[in-house]
């Protein structure tokens, strides 16, 4: 008996071992969404970000050393991430899945562990993160509070496999407000930072990789470079060009509709590469941007092959209906829904059938506002009565 | 109340990161503008020189101020500018009176050989404008000297010096010779001068931006074609606006157009009179105000003897030939010439009909009108053309807004029949209707 618990002992142990590596390699720098909150990690401003042993925790290595280099970049890295669980949250607000943060601890997920399984919402959360950190760092780089990508000649001169990694990748060098200005700096970025980790050796990496991808393609599709003529009588005299960024609303609405017609893939050793064309690529190297030379076949053969900015998954989605602590999974009670809707937020779909409760509540909040020059606004309390249904 | 502060976040982020660029991009065109011609103003003003030194002076930065901005295309300009010398030297060998219809005929006909064969699109369309101010000068001489304006055939460094003064080779506005070598013997800089520059660059810099990012915003793109039209119109004129406000910097910060007391006295276009257009004629003026006295003096007037209508045909041929060998200029130029010449008659009829103050151009004195322009009638007939106007300028200016790519080598037939397909000709159509009730009246 005592042989027997040992062995189930053991047995966990080797369990847990086995998990470990596993569980969001490279993910964990989500973690810095939550940076500066309270009960999470000591408040800190955004110069000092990097400083913070909290948020080394965090971070790998290469991430450690991709802050330390370009001065100002983890302010907007915390920035996006965060960006990407408000979205991620507004997109998911009226879903079983509401892409809830745990309490984040140190070494935990920030999702919690539905990012081990290879589901739609882990796709989702990959591609959303990683858009939201390449739009942050693109938007950080055209504002100029990221020293290392404004107007730095040397600094492209210095790494030209990047710039190539650019070119391939089909992100364009920017030319932009006069000076070397790269705006293709966020989505290089982004790949350094967020891919760090994802080998891209097996099949989870892999569809890690595709959704980060995706994410990042999203924002660098939208976001384009402007430009002007002036002159007299409509020549060209004068040329001004500047930045338009997409918001980050419409990259998220993007990634929903990717989210909802996501493709599943097909689990390992079925894999056989695809074939490779290297015309660009440097021949007496292995560049590790070869890591995104792969093909993903989808799970149904007749379905075609998802394509650049499709999210993909492995597994379906689990049941989100009860609590599942083995997944992390909070369950449905206590959410509220909505009593008249026949859709996902409707108290049928969201209760899972379990039934709801209804109550009225007294909410207090300001209203007839008036705007008083200059510049204040003052509000009544109003009392309101509020129908709120709760899941059981 | 989360809703509303991303509304106004994003806002600001798209105002800002369109903003500033383009003020970096404008404010570093304007810094070698001003510094040339700052720089030719300081040694005119503090080092007495004669008078040819000063021409060469001009020529010289000139001829640096070109090659900043445009580079080797300079080439062309100094083809033009030595080939039309040597030209009005040979034609005063044979003639003393048609010299400025010979030069007018073979600078027109270079602009159109560089169009069409010589020079590359992209170049052309940077090069345009300057070989545009270039032609308006060339040509003003070649007719002043028939008029026996000058006492003598200018020398080469006057003419060089001329033709590529810095205050404005680039933006113009077009000066005569007289004035060009008044301006480059007064002396008046105070303080003002200083103030006005920062006034005019500061102008200048708002209309950019207006045009570049604040005009396309303000509008969405899905709604009505016809504020969409009007949208795309005036982020053209708010570029016009930024050009013509940009060449009173530089022509100020040369020190040209002041007044004894360092007033300015130049003035190129009128926004105000545009924007709020009481009719197509004023806007036809107020457009460009020295190309508008360029062609009455020297187009206008030259034909006047050959009959009016002769005359206005001319004028309207040479300015859209001036542009270019060009489908959009030539029709938007027709159209606006039409437009104007039918609205001219109409609202003339419309005034003796009603008895009302509503003519194109407003009354000078008194007007002999029953209503005087400050009645209801007069107000209300006013403002009904007014929006008549603002709806052709919609109409209009629509052409101008295209891809970059239009714009940087030129626009094409098809862009200008489609743009005006989609508003169904509308203004076409209504300056035909106003001609038919103009005839039956």
């Amino acid at each position: 008996m005592k042989w027997l618990c040992l062995f189930v002992l053991f047995m966990c142990l080797r369990c847990e071992a086995a998990n470990k590596p596993r569980r969001g390699r490279g993910s964990l720098w989500w973690g810095i969404a939550k940076a500066g909150e309270p009960n999470n990690l000591s408040p800190v401003s955004p110069g000092v970000l990097y400083m913070d042993p909290g948020v080394h925790a965090t971070l790998r290595r290469k991430q450690r050393r991709l802050a330390r280099e370009n001065p100002g970049v983890l302010a907007a890295v915390a920035k996006g991430a965060s960006m990407a669980v408000a979205e991620c949250q507004h997109q998911f607000k009226y879903r079983r899945w509401n892409c809830s943060t745990r309490n984040f601890l140190r070494g935990k997920n920030l999702f919690g562990k539905i990012v081990d399984r290879g589901c739609r919402e882990t796709a989702f959360i990959y591609a959303i993160t990683s858009a939201g950190v390449t739009h942050a760092v693109s938007r950080a780089c055209a504002e100029g509070s990221i020293e290392s990508c404004t107007c730095d000649y040397s600094h492209v001169d210095r790494a030209p496999h990047r710039t190539r990694a650019a070119a391939a990748a089909n992100v364009r060098v920017w030319k932009w407000g006069g000076c070397s200005d790269n705006i293709g700096f966020g989505f290089r970025f982004s790949r350094e930072f967020v891919d760090t980790g994802e080998r891209g050796k097996t099949v989870r990496e892999k569809m890690n990789l595709h959704n980060n991808e995706a994410g990042r393609m999203h924002v660098q599709t939208e976001m384009r470079q402007e430009c002007k003529c002036h002159g007299m009588s409509g020549s060209c005299t004068v040329k001004t060009c500047w930045m338009r960024l997409p918001s980050f609303r419409s990259v998220g609405d993007a990634l929903k509709d990717r989210f909802d017609g996501a493709s599943r893939v097909m689990m390992p050793n079925t894999e056989i590469e695809a074939p490779v064309q290297r015309n660009d690529a440097a021949p007496h190297r292995v560049p590790r941007r070869d890591r995104y030379r792969f093909q993903l076949r989808p799970h149904n053969p007749d379905h075609k092959t998802p394509g650049a900015k499709d999210l993909v998954y492995l597994e379906s989605s689990p049941g989100f209906c009860e609590k599942n602590p083995r997944l992390g999974i909070p369950g449905t009670h206590g959410r509220a829904c909505n009593d008249t809707s026949i859709g996902v937020d409707g108290c049928d779909l969201m209760c899972c059938g379990r039934g709801y409760r209804t109550e009225t509540m007294l909410v207090v909040e300001r209203c007839n506002c008036t705007f008083h020059w200059c510049c204040e606004v003052k509000c009544k309390l109003c009392r309101t009565e509020k129908v709120v249904h709760t899941c059981l | 109340m989360d809703e509303e502060d991303e509304y106004f976040e994003n806002t600001w982020t798209y105002i800002s990161l369109c903003g500033e660029p383009t003020l970096y991009d404008g404010l570093r065109f304007a810094k070698d503008l001003i510094l040339a011609n700052v720089c030719l103003r300081f040694i005119i003003q503090y080092i007495s020189m004669p008078h040819n030194v000063r021409h060469s002076l001009s020529l010289v930065f000139g001829s640096f101020l070109l090659y900043y901005n445009i580079g080797w295309a300079l080439i062309w300009i100094y083809g033009l500018t030595i080939g039309t010398y040597v030209l009005i030297i040979y034609l005063s060998i044979f003639t003393k009176k048609c010299r400025g219809f010979f030069v007018s005929f073979c600078v027109i006909l270079f602009l159109l050989l560089c169009e069409i064969y010589l020079i590359n699109p992209k170049t052309w369309q940077q090069i345009r404008g300057v070989q545009m101010i270039v032609a308006m000068k060339v040509i003003s001489v070649a007719i002043e000297l028939d008029r026996n304006l000058f006492k003598q055939m200018l020398n080469p460094l006057e003419f060089g010096g001329y033709i590529l003064c810095p205050a404005n080779c680039i933006l113009g506005p077009w000066i005569s010779f007289h004035t060009y070598d008044q301006y480059l013997h007064v002396k008046f800089l105070t303080k003002r001068w200083v103030q006005i520059i920062i006034f005019n660059l500061f102008i200048s810099m708002f209309c950019l931006v207006l045009s570049n990012c604040i005009v396309p915003w303000y509008i969405d793109d899905n709604v009505s074609k016809w504020l969409t039209a009007y949208r795309d119109a005036q982020a053209f004129r708010m570029s016009h606006y930024f050009v013509s406000s940009m060449s009173i910097v530089s022509m100020i910060s040369a020190g040209f157009g002041l007044t004894n007391d360092c007033h300015s006295d130049l003035q190129v276009t009128k926004p105000f009179f545009i924007e709020l257009p009481r009719s197509l004629v004023q806007v036809v003026i107020f457009w460009n105000i020295p190309m508008h006295q360029w062609l009455k003096n020297y187009v206008f007037k030259t034909c006047q003897p050959y009959g009016q209508f002769i005359s206005i045909l001319t004028t309207y041929a040479v300015s859209s030939l001036l542009h270019g060998f060009n489908f959009q200029f030539s029709a938007v130029l027709l159209s606006i010439g039409t437009f104007s010449y039918v609205e001219y008659n109409f609202r003339y009829k419309v005034a003796l009909a009603l008895e009302v103050c509503c003519l194109a151009n407003p009354c000078v004195k008194q007007c002999e009108h029953k209503y005087k322009k400050n009645s209801l009638l007069a107000v209300f007939v006013n403002t009904l053309f007014s929006v008549l106007t603002i709806i052709h300028l919609a109409y209009l200016g629509v052409m101008f807004e295209a891809s970059f790519s239009v714009q940087e080598s030129g626009y094409s037939f098809y862009n200008t029949i489609n743009k005006w397909e989609n508003l169904n000709y509308f203004s076409h159509g209504l300056a035909a209707f106003m001609y038919l009730i103009y005839l039956m009246m």
